[in-house]
């Protein structure tokens, strides 16, 4: 399918008559050439500036962590006042508000020296592989609009927007003709998370699992699973009339190879989520086989084990559902387990991907929707905070040991190096090798993109 | 004797595709720094119109019409000077070729055209074109395309053979496979009327309101659930009217002024009508008006097929639409309000306040110890913040909130969530025995339930206050900022279409604006309203619009290639008295429905995206055919007309959701359009089924469904659930009707699902395949795996 077509179908229809078959767009291609270029990548914009990486890993942890008690230390000096200020959430007015102290104790780590709370001590071991913003900031006050702000890059969600995940499944197509460009673990905040939006269903999501089905409908039912080969076999001599009489339809191409592709995703898949094979040496390193880490770290070694066969954009959520397990208004102390749950694994993955080579050509984000205030609304839990926060990025051409930005000295606002969260996105963008201005499509004859506010890439964390 | 006509327009037509590639091409590449929606743009170059290109920018005029190589956009895209242009790398030779040529033939801009605008002209009432292949024409519309065939050297692909044609218009008129009985009766039946008859089996099955209900619904934005949307408790009964209304065959313009008057009509009925427009509010008291926004796009979009949505902003960048207009027109539709009528009967009803009434008074008898109780501890824990508070807080505070000033109240309402204490807060203060006391009072309330709402609707009605208030153009739609003041009043803008002389050009109105409105759009005059329905019924029927953007007939759009066969449509719409199934009944009976779906290899040269419909185009069945027919063949399909949506998925996929599941059922079996949909930002409410099969979301309004072809469908076909459990029951269907003979069963189960028997080698195919899957598999259905096998055939996947 060329560029030009693409735009005019997906113009022609009013937001959403994309037109696409397989993930690796490779079905028109063939049909409407005749030559079969099956192998190699395939979207729909080419790189145009050098590729840093393959792929990326996109940890979003649902509700907003509190920077001021995991990665922005500030000392307690506000802490007990009551301090002027605009709230968020709920009330927005400006007015005194009782800052609560934080209960962190911090230790710097490595050669950078950069401080970590004591809730993310195995993530701490790795600072001198990570580049942290201490400085984002978002727009939206409240959790779904700011998860929508941050994916899609659009505040609302009127004109159905894709998310960053379908932007980069639709410009660059699947690396691996097995598996799809986009991958979503775990239960995210909003399932605008997982939206293909205005690019179709095809560049949506494909969510995986590291249980015994990992994707729906890929396991044959017990009862045919001895004869499904063969079945497959007479299927397709059963098409073949139908098929040769429409053998000029783009479409039929596609159907065949659909089929295709499901054969050899049932051949593959169970391959990829069975960890037999991993050393227990490995599985260690993420927290597998202990009670907190164990959920977390086996979606974490199948994020590096999708990432080692070419899957493009690999997100994984935690505490999805609901307002998001890290919105912590109640008690700070409920950010405890959620951070022993992701931590060891975490680190385990940039451990894992560094012995094997991958953390060059891998990009691991941290992110969430925003962080939380200095202050309470009246409990020991703080409120939405989207004027300052923190995220980071390690591997994939990031500097390491690298803290860039800061927020003022109660932890309220960004101050220094502000960075908005679609610069985020533009990062990720320019480190895959695309310029974030390419990445357009024409809808009801108007150019959208997914990054249109903010600064472009952050720059100054780039190796 | 129409050649110099056809000539001219043809020409004219090139013209146009011309201009508007030009605008595709600058959009794309230059609209970034350039654009008519940049403020300043770079280098002082602005591209908003025609003018802005020849007056140009700092570096002087950008084109000179006629002269692409003095033209200083030409020479940078050409990149043969100092200035290269895009910044970011040469576009396409194409592209460069397109603007040189647009530049010689003297830039003509899109919008300098507009009162040619095809789309805004009167309906022509074309005559029937004379053809000498009369044999092709079975009907007046055949007469336009043969026509086009003869101009063009085609030949019309030969008819489908009759299995095919029935499997065609069933699945067009009712959405669902014929049945073995019906293929017979067909296939026997060798009268010329046969197929007629067909046609009017289907369209008087009451199936057919269903399937059109699908359509129809895509585009007005049904949903069951759309975040806080009210509507969400009775919005069902809205498709359950529209089902009706299609199967009555209400005429259109009555279809239409339902939706957008029902409230004010004399049939009670039309009450369910105006879902459409209650559908639009976000919340009970809709602060943000999206009553009003949703009104004037999906209507516009709906009937007008006009993109006035974009004006939102800013005043539309091709057609003919400013932002003033889509202002004045969100006036007549803001003093609307979503209101909540009770169904039940006054029996029902006074039954509920009794348990109301109980309920009420039990929450009170339980809250006023559990609150005596506490009061100690709120002033205790309260009071403490209370003092640290400016001392004007503290006194707002303790004021009793009766006694408050109007400042007074917004100090303790903003105060009120770090005032707030919360049950930790107060058991920290508590003694164990004081926290036992303190859970004992709260468990009653917990478990006290409110009696069960009601069986009710949301409709609209016009609110006197909001009518008295004034409207204004809001920058970027935000009820915060208002900028100049509108009147309600509606006219596409004074070089648009040809208005008729009625009430709504240009004149402001305090009263009656949606009467006058609706009365406009209907108007026998009003070029688009007609046009615009008879493309959408083509549309469902050929799969393609005669105009290929249905909801968008803007200067954008594409060339019309069929103006006159779309004219005279529109024409015979209004005359029939906008009867949709005699369009239906029409369109489907024409012998260009009833091509067969086969390539000719001349044909592909001249034109091979089938333009001029010299063949039947094939199409992937859609989600609820799909899910329709499956559960069709198995015998289990119920079809139920009306009434609730129902889900698969258990109540625990919905957290914090009860509400909307309380409003769902779990009839699994229905036909899909009661299949849950909709939007909500915490969880995905569409099934995956829909989702993998393109249905959308319901957030905008969507005139085409996408058709993608994916693994996860033919994951889907193969391996889910749903197909298992199908085959099974398909199967042992299949074997039993063929009193366990399996020959026969596989002609049965291809008739049922194909509508044809199967041919020699695939019933040898199968007869032995099956044969020695029973030998080696002796407790298993060979039924069953012959079901498997039909419904994942690409013919079954495919009309043809």
């Amino acid at each position: 399918m060329t560029r030009r077509y693409f735009f005019e179908r997906v113009g022609a229809g009013f937001l959403g008559a994309a037109i696409g078959y397989l993930w690796t767009h490779d079905g028109l291609i063939t049909s409407s050439t005749g030559a079969d270029k099956e192998e190699g990548p395939l979207g729909q914009i080419a790189p145009r500036l050098p590729v840093k990486v393959n792929s990326v890993i996109f940890l979003f942890m649902c509700g907003g962590v509190s920077h001021i008690d995991t990665f922005d230390p500030k000392d307690n000096g506000h802490a007990g006042k009551m301090i002027d200020a605009v709230g968020f959430g709920d009330n927005q007015a400006k007015m005194l508000r009782p800052v609560i102290p934080i209960l962190r104790t911090y230790t710097r780590y490595g050669k950078s020296g950069i401080a970590v709370s004591d809730w993310f001590p195995h993530v701490g071991s790795c600072v001198d592989d990570i580049a942290f913003v201490r400085s984002m900031y978002t727009e939206e006050v409240n959790h779904f609009p700011a998860v929508i702000e941050m994916v899609t890059g659009h505040r609302g969600r009127q004109f159905n927007h894709p998310c960053l995940g379908s932007w980069i499944s639709y410009a660059l197509g699947a690396a691996n003709k097995n598996l799809p460009a986009f991958v979503n673990i775990g239960r995210p905040s909003s399932p605008v998370q997982l939206t293909g939006g205005y690019l179709g269903t095809t560049e949506a999501a494909t969510p995986f699992g590291t249980g015994e089905v990992p994707v729906e409908n890929l396991r044959t039912p017990p009862s045919a699973s001895a004869q499904r080969e063969k079945d497959l076999a007479l299927l397709h001599q059963l098409n073949a009339e139908f098929r040769e009489h429409h053998r000029t339809e783009m479409e039929i191409a596609a159907r065949l190879k659909s089929y295709e592709l499901a054969a050899r995703m049932q051949l593959s898949v169970p391959d990829l989520v069975d960890f037999a094979k991993e050393p227990e040496s490995i599985k260690s390193l993420y927290g597998i086989g202990e009670k907190d880490t164990d959920a977390f770290g086996r979606q974490l070694l199948l994020a590096r084990r999708l990432a080692e066969r070419g899957v493009r954009f690999i997100q994984i959520c935690h505490g999805g559902g609901g307002n998001g397990a890290w919105d912590a208004h109640e008690d700070m102390k409920s950010h405890g387990p959620l951070c022993r749950q992701t931590d060891k694994p975490i680190s385990g993955l940039i451990r894992d991907l560094k012995q094997r080579g991958l953390l060059s050509s891998t990009l691991v984000v941290w992110a969430t929707e925003f962080g939380r205030t200095p202050w309470s609304q009246n409990t020991t839990g703080r409120d939405h905070n989207p004027r300052g926060f923190t995220c980071w990025m390690a591997g994939g051409g990031v500097k390491g040991g690298f803290v860039l930005g800061s927020t003022d000295d109660v932890g309220f606002s960004a101050v220094e190096d502000r960075a908005y969260v679609s610069d985020l996105n533009a990062t990720i963008l320019h480190q895959m090798g695309l310029d974030h201005k390419d990445l357009t499509v024409v809808v009801n004859n108007r150019p959208v993109r997914l990054v249109e506010h903010g600064y472009g890439p952050i720059t100054k964390i780039l190796a | 004797m129409a050649v110099p006509t056809l000539l001219t327009f043809f020409l004219f037509l090139a013209q146009v595709a011309s201009a508007q590639n030009v605008l595709d091409v600058l959009s794309k590449n230059c609209f970034t720094c350039h654009g008519p929606l940049i403020k300043s743009p770079r280098g002082g170059l602005s591209m908003a119109s025609g003018e802005s290109l020849k007056k140009g920018g700092g570096r002087g005029p950008a084109i000179v019409p006629g002269k692409p190589d003095e033209s200083l956009l030409y020479k940078a895209v050409a990149r043969n000077g100092e200035l290269k242009m895009p910044p970011g790398g040469p576009i396409s030779a194409e592209e460069v070729a397109l603007l040189r040529q647009w530049i010689e033939a003297g830039a003509l801009w899109p919008q300098k055209r507009q009162a040619a605008h095809w789309a805004y002209r009167p309906i022509a009432k074309p005559a029937v074109p004379v053809v000498t292949n009369r044999q092709f024409v079975f009907n007046p519309v055949d007469a336009f395309l043969v026509a086009a065939y003869e101009k063009q050297g085609l030949t019309p692909a030969p008819l489908a053979d009759k299995g095919t044609l029935l499997r065609r218009v069933t699945y067009d008129l009712v959405g669902l496979p014929p049945s073995a009985r019906e293929v017979a009766l067909f296939l026997d039946d060798s009268s010329p009327q046969a197929y007629e008859r067909v046609v009017d089996r289907l369209l008087g099955d009451e199936q057919h309101g269903v399937n059109y209900a699908r359509h129809w619904l895509d585009l007005l934005r049904y949903v069951d659930t759309d975040e806080h949307m009210p509507a969400y408790t009775g919005i069902y009964r809205w498709r359950e009217w529209v089902i009706h209304a299609l199967n009555r065959d209400l005429p259109y313009d009555q279809f239409v002024k339902s939706q957008l008057l029902g409230d004010l009509m004399d049939d009670p009925a039309a009450m369910f009508a105006v879902g459409f427009l209650a559908r639009g509010a976000e919340t009970e008291k809709d602060e943000k008006r999206l009553i009003a926004f949703s009104a004037v796009e999906t209507a516009t979009t709906a009937f007008l097929a006009s993109t006035v949505g974009c004006a939102k902003c800013h005043d539309h960048m091709f057609d003919p639409i400013r932002q003033a207009d889509y202002y004045g027109l969100k006036a007549i539709f803001n003093p609307l309000v979503v209101e909540k009528r009770i169904l039940a009967g006054p029996e029902e009803q006074a039954l509920y306040q009794v348990a109301l009434a109980h309920y009420e008074r039990r929450k009170a008898e339980l809250e006023k110890p559990l609150n005596q109780f506490l009061k100690p501890f709120q002033e205790k824990l309260q009071g403490e913040r209370v003092r640290e508070l400016p001392a004007n807080v503290q006194e707002a505070v303790r004021t009793p909130e009766e006694k408050r000033t109007p400042e007074q109240k917004k100090l303790a309402d903003d105060y009120a969530p770090i005032l707030r204490i919360d049950p930790p807060k107060y058991k920290e203060v508590m003694t164990p025995e004081q926290i036992r006391v303190y859970e004992g009072l709260r468990a009653p309330l917990e478990i006290l339930a409110r009696p069960t709402d009601l069986e009710n609707f949301w409709t609209i009605r016009e609110d006197e206050e909001l009518a008295k208030k004034k409207s204004f153009v809001l920058d970027t739609g935000d009820p915060e900022r208002p900028k100049e003041e509108v009147g309600r009043m509606f006219h596409i803008a004074d070089t648009g279409f040809d208005v008729p002389p009625g009430p709504c050009a240009g004149k402001r109105f305090t009263t009656g604006g949606r009467q006058q409105f609706v009365e406009w759009m209907l108007h026998p005059k009003n070029p688009l309203f007609a046009r615009v329905a008879v493309n959408r019924l083509w549309q469902w029927h050929f799969g393609v619009g005669l105009i290929k953007t249905p909801s968008d007939f803007g200067a954008l759009s594409e060339a019309p290639v069929h103006a006159e066969l779309l004219d005279w449509l529109a024409t015979r719409f209004v005359e029939s008295g906008y009867s949709m199934k005699a369009m239906h009944r029409l369109l489907v009976t024409s012998r260009t429905y009833q091509l067969a779906a086969s390539s000719h290899s001349g044909n592909e040269k001249i034109d091979p995206g089938n333009t001029f419909l010299w063949r039947r185009a094939i199409r992937r069945l859609t989600a609820e055919e799909i899910r329709d027919s499956i559960l069709w063949l198995s015998g289990k399909l119920d079809l139920k007309l009306g009434g609730k949506s129902f889900t698969e998925l258990p109540d625990y996929y919905y957290p914090g959701s009860r509400v909307v599941i309380g409003n769902l059922n779990r009839e699994t079996n229905r036909r899909a359009l009661y299949m849950v949909r909709g939007y909500n930002s915490t969880v995905e409410m569409m099934p995956n089924f829909l989702q993998i099969f393109d249905v959308d979301n319901g957030l905008l309004p969507n005139p085409v469904r996408t058709q993608s072809i994916t693994a996860l469908q033919a994951l889907f076909l193969m391996n889910s659930p749903l197909v298992e459990n199908a085959a099974a029951d398909f199967g042992k269907r299949l074997l039993k009707e063929s009193d366990d003979d399996l020959e026969k069963a596989i002609d049965l189960g291809y008739t049922m699902a194909l509508c044809r028997p199967g041919s020699a080698s695939e019933k040898q195919m199968l007869l032995s395949y099956l044969r020695e899957y029973k030998k080696a598999n002796p407790s298993l259905s060979a039924g069953e795996k012959l079901a498997w096998f039909l419904v994942n055939l690409d013919e079954f996947v495919f009309v043809r």
